[in-house]
């Protein structure tokens, strides 16, 4: 049977080298230019714990993970019980083990119909006896892999080459035995039992693609826009943001430390603001808790801030290596007293990037801060991206902008007469910055007036409350940008926003071919939210299906506050964080709704 | 980021013209008055731009005086003045940065990212205006006040240990730490600016009274036989262990420079290896795509 789009999971411990295994499959086949997802899941063991890793290769472009795993290659069952439900089997998936497993087959944590094929390898021995080493398991694994599924053969032997190109010689023969001792297996046991096996179809291999998390292309969109100070305190899953740019952003005259904690990043990165450069920080939930009231003295004090949240699910430590959408009311409600800011979401590992350049563009507007929230379904993920669409064809069609702020007129600075926070009619007062004459000022936190003096009279409050408001009114037609997708005509709508958009979109299309129309609606800018656009969607469906990643219903809670949801018409579809949205259930759904309808 | 330079050589300013045109909120008799005044004739007395300087501060009554020096400020979070100012130093080497503060800012909320400042050896100058009490919040124990004192919050006399701010600032590895006293404006500006010149972290203890909450007995204390001049008895500040035994020294308070050695700061050290690790590398971001190619 041949195929254009295959999954394939990955489990193992972290020993095992399941995380490599499956790096070196994408990276092949992103070099071909093939669409591909990696998706990895830990354990909570700091070394050794079960991972695995799940795969989609595919000719056409691809929207999500895919649903249920079509080929399972297990280095051990002890390890896939402790991912229980995470990992769905295809009623006709192959499965191929380990012969050295220590589970016996009567203690197998999942039942193998009689419609899916199990086939044992001796991964163990191959690599033990035929190479003599027996960490080359993966690496023989992936010969198995070639030999039964036709994956990209030529790459694979690129990638081992090139992961090990500043190792000795001997190491890369070694690795690439590895793979012919198990290609030779695999097509051996072909040959022998005929197995009813998926194959990879034959393709036209394209440009090389980037393989890339949407972490990295967080940090790729700083770096872009102009970013020239980063600091951040280690937290899963948002440490690679940190990692990466402490590699590339000395080559730009740029800075990183690592501050004691995240109360301690998030004021380093304003007071790098104030002293004239763009700034940022990054973190998951918990650090949101610790910097919440500094983004509340950003807001006030009226200084360019990006703040980066990879969710994960909460609360409290709560489950720091599963993904989540659960930080959505904490982001747009962190602060204490009315502090305005921005609140952004990315959809996809290419969004990633261009979100954030669009932070950046609203926070040294608008002298705001911003939250970019991603979540680690989006942050850790692997995709293949084509290079051209990272950011140059935005910048090249203008639709990802870089700005600098608003500096102070040099004859207001001439004339002594520079305030700070003048009121002004879109509520943005030129900035300066240490080393700029005459234009020296005080920031603070406390309530002041426009020269930046400390004041508590009533009116001012009440004046500079409304004058850091108004900005919100400008960026909100500035960030209007929603995404619509679908059949604009049909009765059933959907509203998720951030990374759901892959699997509802897939839902989507899927149900298309089945002829159910729907339409859905993703806000990028959360706070300030378009009401109007919301609304308008809103009115013209019959039914909208509301859905997130979270226990509480979190996103249909804040929409509730910003527009109206008749209660006949709202269908609440939300799950409990630590999975992305499922497109099974989603489906499900949709097809009860149409039903209903009809 | 380029600054407009001026070419003209900028008349010398008098202390005054560092005063920025805003009453301060302290009471008659306070010590903060003395610290602001040292400050103004340091600031004069060295000759450092309004534009290129830049005073960070937290919350509470000394914290207050970044607004009272016209040079560029920042009136930040309560415990919080460092990490701003770490941020600022890092992000523009060329503005002379100080950070002031009182006892419960800097050694109670803000006590986490002292050490990290001091091990860091960011080269910025921390003026702490020790009252041994909180003042704005009108009259509670600090993490300076003495054993068995009586405040609002301590009816029945302090049982609580204080931190003696000079030994935390030396097992840090506080590069220059000195000690003073707000009568005292001659000496004030001269461990202040001894402080500024240092390239590193510097720590300024300045014993600052409190008159609203701690009566006379402060400003009785820090005079005649309470204090001794370390310059008089002959004091080694490049000796760790003597430093060590001025901090810990009971009941006189003993000023001026306690300990000063020289190692090479975080911003200096970062700006070289950066520099090294620069070469042969391009600046333009769309070349940083290729990282990903497979």
């Amino acid at each position: 049977m041949e195929c254009r789009d295959l999954t394939l999971t990955i489990v193992g411990s972290g020993g095992d080298g399941v995380i490599s295994a499956g790096e070196i499959i994408v990276k092949a086949a992103a070099a071909e230019g093939l669409n591909c997802f990696l998706l990895k899941s830990f354990g909570p063991q700091i070394r050794g714990g079960e991972s695995s890793c799940k795969i989609r290769l595919s000719v056409e472009p691809l929207l999500s993970i895919g649903e249920e795993t079509q080929i399972l290659l297990c280095y051990s069952w002890g390890d896939y019980k402790r991912f229980g439900e995470e990992i769905r089997l295809a009623p006709n998936a192959v499965i191929v083990s380990d012969t050295d497993d220590k589970v016996g087959d009567e203690d197998l944590p999942i039942e193998i119909l009689g419609s899916q094929t199990w086939i044992k390898c001796p991964l163990n021995q191959l690599a033990s006896v035929e190479i003599g080493n027996a960490l080359t398991k993966n690496i023989v694994s992936l010969g198995v892999m070639e030999g039964f599924f036709h994956l990209p053969e030529k790459g694979i032997a690129g990638q081992i080459t090139k992961r090990f190109s500043k190792k000795k010689q001997d190491l890369i023969d070694l690795n690439l035995g590895a793979i012919a001792v198990g290609r030779k297996w695999a097509e051996d046991y072909t040959r022998d039992f005929s197995p009813e096996l998926p194959r990879f179809a034959p393709f036209e291999p394209g440009e090389a693609n980037l393989v890339i998390t949407g972490n990295e292309a967080c940090a790729m969109g700083a770096l872009w826009s102009g970013l020239k100070f980063f600091t951040g305190y280690p937290i899963t899953p948002a440490t690679d943001i940190m990692e990466w740019l402490e590699k590339r952003l000395p080559r730009f005259d740029g800075t990183m430390i690592q501050a004691e904690d995240e109360i301690a990043s998030c004021g380093m990165a304003i007071g790098a603001s104030f002293a004239g450069v763009k700034a940022m920080t990054a973190t998951s939930g918990p650090g949101i808790s610790l910097m919440s009231e500094m983004i509340g003295l950003a807001s006030m004090a009226e200084v360019p801030l990006v703040v980066v949240n990879v969710q994960r699910g909460g609360p409290s430590t709560g489950v720091p290596t599963k993904t989540s959408q659960s930080d959505l009311l904490q982001a747009c409600y962190c602060t204490h007293g009315d502090a305005p800011h921005v609140v952004l979401a990315a959809t996809d590992v290419k969004d990633c990037a261009f979100i954030t350049t669009q932070a950046f563009y609203i926070s040294e507007k608008y002298q705001v801060p911003v939250l970019v929230l991603l979540d680690q379904f989006v942050g850790q993920r692997v995709e293949s991206v084509p290079r051209r669409d990272l950011l140059e064809k935005g910048i090249e069609e203008g639709w990802i902008r870089r700005i600098d702020r608003l500096a102070p007129d040099p004859a207001d600075l001439a004339e002594q007469r520079y305030k700070r926070y003048l009121l002004t009619e879109n509520g943005v007062s030129p900035m300066s910055f240490p080393g700029i004459e005459n234009a020296d000022y005080i920031a603070s936190g406390i309530e002041h007036n426009e020269l930046g003096f400390p004041v508590s009279d009533v009116d001012v409050h009440r004046t500079m409350h409304a004058k850091r408001y108004l900005k919100m009114d400008f960026i909100k037609d500035e960030m209007k940008f929603m995404r619509h997708y679908g059949d604009e005509k049909a009765r059933i709508g959907i509203l998720v926003w951030g990374s759901s958009k892959g699997p509802a979109r897939q839902a989507m299309l899927q149900l298309e071919e089945e002829g159910i129309h729907t339409r859905m609606l993703i806000p990028s800018c959360l706070m300030p939210l378009h009401e109007d656009t919301v609304q308008q969607f809103i009115d013209s469906c019959d039914k909208v299906i509301i859905s997130d990643s979270s226990y509480s219903a979190q996103f249909l809670t804040y929409l509730r506050t910003q527009v109206t949801l008749p209660a006949e018409k709202i269908v609440d579809l939300h799950f409990v964080d630590g999975m992305p949205l499922p497109v099974k259930e989603l489906k499900a759904k949709i097809k009860e709704v149409h039903r209903e309808l009809a | 980021m380029s600054l407009p330079e001026s070419e003209a050589p900028r008349p010398a300013l008098a202390p005054k013209d560092y005063k920025r045109d805003l009453k301060p909120v302290w009471c008659p008799g306070c010590g903060d008055f003395g610290v602001v005044n040292a400050l103004y004739k340091t600031l004069a007395d060295m000759g450092l731009e309004r534009h290129n300087t830049a005073l960070v501060s937290g919350i509470g009554c000394s914290s207050r005086l970044p607004g009272y020096v016209a040079a560029y400020g920042f009136n930040t979070l309560h415990g919080r003045a460092l990490t701003l100012a770490t941020g600022v130093k890092l992000a523009n080497p060329k503005v002379t940065t100080l950070v002031a503060g009182g006892d419960g800012d800097g050694f109670a909320i803000g006590m986490g990212h002292f050490p990290h400042a001091a091990r860091r050896n960011l080269d910025m100058t921390y003026i702490l205006m020790d009252n041994r009490i909180y003042g704005l919040t009108k009259g509670q124990l600090s993490p300076t006040s003495e054993p068995d004192l009586v405040t609002k919050t301590s009816t029945m006399g302090n049982i609580e240990r204080p931190i003696d701010p000079v030994s935390m600032a030396l097992s840090t590895g506080v590069t220059f730490i000195a000690r003073t006293v707000s009568t005292n404006i001659k000496h004030m500006t001269e461990m202040f600016t001894r402080a500024i010149k240092h390239s590193g972290f510097s720590f300024v203890q300045v014993l600052s009274p409190c008159v609203t909450f701690r009566g006379k007995t402060q400003y009785k204390d820090y005079q005649g036989d309470g204090v001794t001049y370390l310059d008089q008895v002959g004091h080694n500040h490049q000796d760790f262990q003597s430093a060590l035994q001025v901090a810990n020294n009971g009941d006189v308070y003993q000023l001026g420079i306690i300990y000063h050695v020289h190692t090479e700061s975080f911003g200096e050290r970062y700006a070289r290896l950066r520099e090294a690790f620069k070469q042969d590398k391009s600046a333009e971001v769309l070349d940083v795509v290729k990282d990903f190619l497979p």
